[in-house]
């Protein structure tokens, strides 16, 4: 059994594919459905008393909207966590004792973990954003192909980022607790206050994560542009951040 | 909504999601909370609820009544003698040195490449960290290692990933080095051998998870035969097993020292002293003594009695401690035994029962003690005050 089958396993025997599918199916399915009948939803919570709440009529854009929005969190947040179980290779120390004595090197061993979570987050948001796809078809009208197209693969990347993060927390911090938080806190706090630095708001990752439900609205950018290199880059410089680190790992 | 098309699907999905959950519920123990709590927090939050279990509530199955090892398919085995060519590993004044001193101070170690090298100390002399270091586990702080052999660890709870099988566990690591040719197919042969070898034959296919942890300490004895190491080191390797798998495993380590360096460290001296050719004793991270047991024997023990007593136990104790071929004389056993140490066997054999006769005690039992790695072991790691 090589290293790479391993991870496949992995993915498959502990159920990981499953709450990762799950996430992001009930999300892709559900959340035009919730656009399409918000308005009756809220009247109904307001009963029959004075208020009285007017939703407009939903666009299709509306419903891939809602399903961009909502993976940007629940779904980073159950990228991160799976991510994170795979990555913390120190977390068990008689283990990464075994794992690193045999490996020719580090590399060889985190490789296939960082690829094949990186590939399933990835696969898991375009199923997603195809059952989005789907449902807001079928429920609000035909949304934009171009731009629907466009929204899966950045969400995708996004997942990509997402787990090249938690590669780099899971590389310095030894427990898988305190892997998971540090990356949470990188995606969901410290991504977003980076938008106060002059000149990054436009072009940062904040950017790059909220492009899929932005281009639903709007075409695409030169910002759009450098905001997907310097997310990519980012991603690729935690990468190698990862893989040095764990050069220096001391069981 | 009365479009099936809108519905079905995401129906389709959340029941197939909750009956995966109940399913996994039903099927393996739960941890953290009981499993209806589980179960309500499963339906309660469709699907976080399902995706939280999963993650933190699932566990492992255990591995059932059959799954005790079977015995291990071990002829019996001599010590090994096996004609060492040179060292598989030597340090040259290796050093580690954690907070208020202590670590590894300049050690000096030579392992045969061949034979089983036993590595014996106090808690906290440095076993864990000398052979981390072998590994390549940790850095040291100076000195060096001097090796081209492949060096694997097995620590003393080896873990595995639960959800693998003995035998996955076993094609897994033998296949990690680079060295098994693709195409060969000799892994799966090599892996039911190893796992017939470490007593584990009847539970190759059963998931690792819910092994006890004496199978657990076979299963990392398995690994390491199946592995192409030239040098095993081997973390208190019998620690968790009952008497009957130690004596298998040590027969195990025996005949892994005929082909292989192995560096063998454990609490129990007997042990070390039945498989060991060569000793190696830590204290207080130094090195205090290496070479050959027998060696070590002939070195440090000193000639010793154990007389059983009816009467006279005190009188004789004052008369042997005023003579000067008496080296020691220590109270055994429960008031009426005594132990004495001579500085030569001819005296304790032609003096000493003049004496018994001479006190007036009365003699029960006068037998002589057998050189034992223990006694000297604690002579040697006793700290000066």
């Amino acid at each position: 059994m090589s290293l790479w089958r391993l991870e496949r396993v992995r993915l498959f025997r502990t159920g990981r594919w499953i709450m990762l599918a799950a996430v992001f199916l009930v999300l892709g399915f559900a959340e035009p459905l919730l656009t399409k009948y918000l308005g009756q939803l809220l009247s109904g919570a307001t009963g029959d008393g004075y208020i009285h709440i007017t939703v407009s009529a939903p666009k299709p854009s509306d419903g891939m909207s809602a399903y961009f929005g909502n993976i940007t969190t629940l779904g980073t947040l159950v990228t991160v966590v799976i991510a994170g179980l795979a990555f913390s290779v120190r977390s068990n120390p008689p283990l990464a004792a075994l794992y690193l004595t045999h490996v020719p090197q580090r590399a060889a061993l985190l490789l296939p973990r960082l690829v094949t979570t990186a590939v399933a987050a990835a696969i898991a948001s375009a199923l997603g954003g195809a059952a989005a796809a789907y449902e807001t078809a079928l429920l609000l009208g035909a949304p934009r192909t171009g731009a629907t197209a466009t929204g899966i693969l950045v969400s995708s990347l996004g997942a990509v980022f997402a787990v090249a993060v938690t590669f780099l927390a899971a590389s310095v911090l030894r427990g898988q607790v305190a892997a998971i938080g540090v990356a949470l806190a990188t995606v969901f706090v410290a991504v977003p206050f980076a938008d106060l630095i002059p000149g990054v708001r436009h072009v940062g990752p904040n950017a790059f994560t909220a492009l899929p439900a932005r281009l639903q609205l709007v075409g695409w950018s030169t910002d759009d542009t450098w905001a997907t290199v310097v997310t990519l880059g980012i991603a690729a410089a935690c990468v190698a951040g990862g893989l040095w680190r764990a050069t220096r790992w001391e069981i | 909504m009365r479009n099936p098309a809108v519905w079905l699907p995401i129906a389709v999905l959340l029941l197939a999601f909750l009956a995966f959950c109940f399913v996994e519920l039903v099927r393996r123990p739960a941890r953290y909370l009981p499993k209806p709590v589980w179960a309500l927090i499963v339906l309660a939050q469709i699907p976080l609820g399902g995706i939280v279990y999963l993650i933190i509530g699932r566990g492992e199955r255990p591995a059932g009544d059959g799954a005790a090892p079977s015995p291990g398919g071990l002829a019996p085995a001599d010590r090994p003698r096996v004609a060492s060519t040179g060292d598989a590993v030597r340090t040259r004044a290796l050093t580690k040195v954690f907070r208020d001193n202590v670590g590894l101070h300049a050690v000096d170690l030579a392992v045969p490449d061949r034979g089983v090298y036993g590595l014996v100390g106090p808690n906290g002399a440095g076993k864990t960290t000398l052979l981390s270091l072998l590994a390549g586990l940790r850095r040291a702080d100076s000195g060096e290692i001097l090796t081209s052999a492949r060096v694997m660890l097995c620590p003393d709870t080896p873990a595995f990933e639960p959800w693998l099988t003995a035998a996955e566990t076993v094609d897994l690591f033998a296949g990690l080095g680079p060295h098994r040719p693709a195409g060969d197919r000799s892994g799966t042969a090599d892996t039911a051998k190893a796992l017939a070898l470490a007593g584990l034959a009847g539970a190759r296919d059963r998931r690792v998870g819910g092994f006890s942890r004496g199978m657990t300490q076979r299963l990392g004895l398995a690994v390491a035969l199946a592995t192409d190491a030239d040098v095993l080191l081997l973390d208190e390797p019998t620690s968790a097993l009952d008497p009957q798998g130690r004596s298998d495993v040590l027969e195990l380590i025996t005949a892994l020292g005929r082909d292989h360096a192995v560096v063998f460290s454990s609490h129990i001296l007997a042990d070390v002293q039945r498989v060991a050719d060569t000793i190696g004793v830590l204290r207080e991270g130094r090195l205090i003594y290496q070479g050959s047991v027998e060696e070590l024997l002939d070195r440090y023990t000193r000639p010793s009695w154990h007389l059983q007593l009816r009467s006279g136990v005190d009188a004789l104790a004052e008369r042997l401690g005023e003579r000067e071929w008496v080296a020691a004389v220590r109270p055994y056993g429960q008031g009426q035994g005594l132990r004495v140490d001579t500085t030569s066997v001819r005296a304790g054999e032609t003096l000493l029962p003049a004496e018994i006769t001479a006190s007036g005690a009365e003699l029960v039992a006068f037998n002589p003690i057998g050189a034992d790695l223990e006694s000297v072991f604690l002579e040697m790691v006793e700290v000066p005050a």
